[in-house]
């Protein structure tokens, strides 16, 4: 029981700071750029796991592959073609 | 007249090569159109060889191959699949195959997609991003969310069958992704526990809720937690028609790459409540009591900087009503070092300790196809 109450509050403090840290980059006027196919690949395919590299996997594989990652991490559409894209012209 | 002739030449020649630019850029437009819209099918998956040994008893428990075939015949059409076939304890020789998803989706605008069929659990994160074993970065599963060891249940689905909508949008910086969906829902056991396999008729006519939103608040999305709940219906006797599964969730996950190496945390609680009520397969036939179980973990790998190996430590911590018989409260430690052959192939190595099971000892060879 003392082992779940920690992994609980270490879960609870984690939601409250990014509850936190998400009330603070909305309520600012931060002016930045709309992240890159190359920032999305590199940011959010390793929070799962480890990077593939862009020609692990052809063009039509990487079309198939990121509307299913897309499904699966809940990128908007706009995003994933942008991870898409670079994929496939880095492919080249 | 010549010049007349001349100013004519100048004419048609602009015409001819205002018309041909126009007429090349919508070729280009046309094509790029049937492109995007071409059929797109890739097949991955992955692939695992296992060994695990405990208590002086060992050998070569399983080896799987779980295919995952992605097809997108539009752009916002798509289907999506895993078979799962395995040679593991108690199962033929030639391997058992089972269906682990099925989905078929149709993308309804930027932020949102309807899905229908048989999908992943969307209860946490662990069953539906980390368990694939070239992912998973331990020998094992965490108890009571996906492992199931001397009789311990699981605290959600592997899959379930319904439909629902999931997405992702901005908030400002942050990122916000979303999954809401209806199932058929539980059943529920006469020992009180919870049978999440409700393919066909629906037992109580009564389907389940669920879902989970996740929050990214740092625009480089390192930083993810999510919170999950699911409520519906179990029982189909008369005694237990107002018997209610009630699931709540907590996740985690951050990972942080700096010149000391990278840092991976990831977690997950799960609470499950099922109605007090009298179960006549319980140690207390006859006695109502709190049907409330718990399961969390919590795993911190470190990668070194340069390196091809990880280590790995987890605590995964099981909670079960004591009047029950599926399982008993557990506690287990998993440590092991990982050696990364590349991106997607890893060979895993582990040690797990519990407080009431034998300490046992594991090798993966798991391969992201």
């Amino acid at each position: 029981m003392k082992n779940s109450l920690g992994i609980i509050s270490i879960l609870i403090i984690g939601i409250l700071i990014s509850i936190n840290l998400s009330s603070c980059t909305t309520n600012k006027k931060v002016v930045s750029s709309e992240p890159s196919g190359a920032e999305l690949w590199a940011n959010n395919c390793l929070r799962c796991h480890n990077m593939p590299p862009p020609n692990a996997y052809s063009d039509v594989d990487w079309d198939a592959i990121t509307n299913h990652m897309q499904k699966v991490a809940g990128f908007t559409t706009k995003d994933i073609n942008k991870v898409a894209a670079f994929l496939k012209s880095a492919n080249h | 007249m010549k010049k007349h002739i001349l100013k004519l030449g100048i004419v048609l020649s602009m015409l001819l090569f205002f018309g041909a630019k126009n007429l090349f850029a919508q070729n280009t437009e046309t094509i790029q159109k049937q492109v995007d819209n071409q059929k797109k099918i890739a097949v991955v998956g992955y692939a695992t060889a296992n060994y695990f040994s405990k208590g002086g008893n060992g050998g070569f428990i399983s080896s799987t191959f779980n295919p995952i075939f992605v097809y997108r015949p539009t752009n916002r059409l798509s289907f999506n699949a895993e078979l799962e076939i395995e040679v593991a304890d108690a199962q033929e020789w030639d391997g058992a195959v089972a269906l682990e998803f099925a989905e078929l989706a149709y993308e309804l605008n930027n932020n949102m997609t309807f899905y229908a069929g048989k999908f992943l659990s969307p209860i946490g994160t662990y069953q539906q991003r980390y368990h694939p074993a070239w992912i998973n970065k331990s020998i094992n599963n965490p108890i009571g969310i996906q492992n199931e060891v001397n009789g311990i249940k699981r605290l959600q689905g592997d899959s379930e069958i319904g439909m629902g909508l999931k997405g992702g949008f901005y908030a400002g910086n942050s990122r916000l992704n979303y999954n809401v969906y209806i199932t058929n829902g539980p059943k529920l056991n006469d020992d009180g526990s919870v049978n999440w396999d409700n393919v066909g008729m629906d037992n109580n006519n009564s389907p389940a809720v669920g879902g989970r939103i996740g929050i990214l608040p740092f625009a480089n999305s390192t930083f993810e937690v999510g919170i999950s709940g699911y409520r519906g219906k179990a029982g189909d006797k008369t005694a237990y028609s107002n018997v209610n599964v009630t699931l709540f969730a907590l996740d985690l996950n951050y990972v942080k790459h700096t010149d000391f190496g990278k840092f991976d945390i990831k977690g997950q609680y799960n609470n499950q409540k099922v109605s007090d009520g009298v179960y006549p397969g319980t140690k207390v036939a006859f006695q109502p009591f709190n049907n409330t179980t718990s399961a969390s973990y919590l795993q911190l790998a470190y990668r070194f900087p340069n390196s091809k190996l990880e280590l790995v430590n987890r605590i995964a911590n099981f909670n079960v009503p004591n009047q029950v018989t599926w399982g008993a409260d557990q506690t287990r430690f998993t440590t092991g070092l990982d050696y990364w052959i590349s991106w997607n192939t890893v060979f895993k190595f582990g040690v797990d300790f519990a407080n009431n099971d034998a300490t046992g000892i594991g090798f993966t060879f798991a391969m992201g196809l």
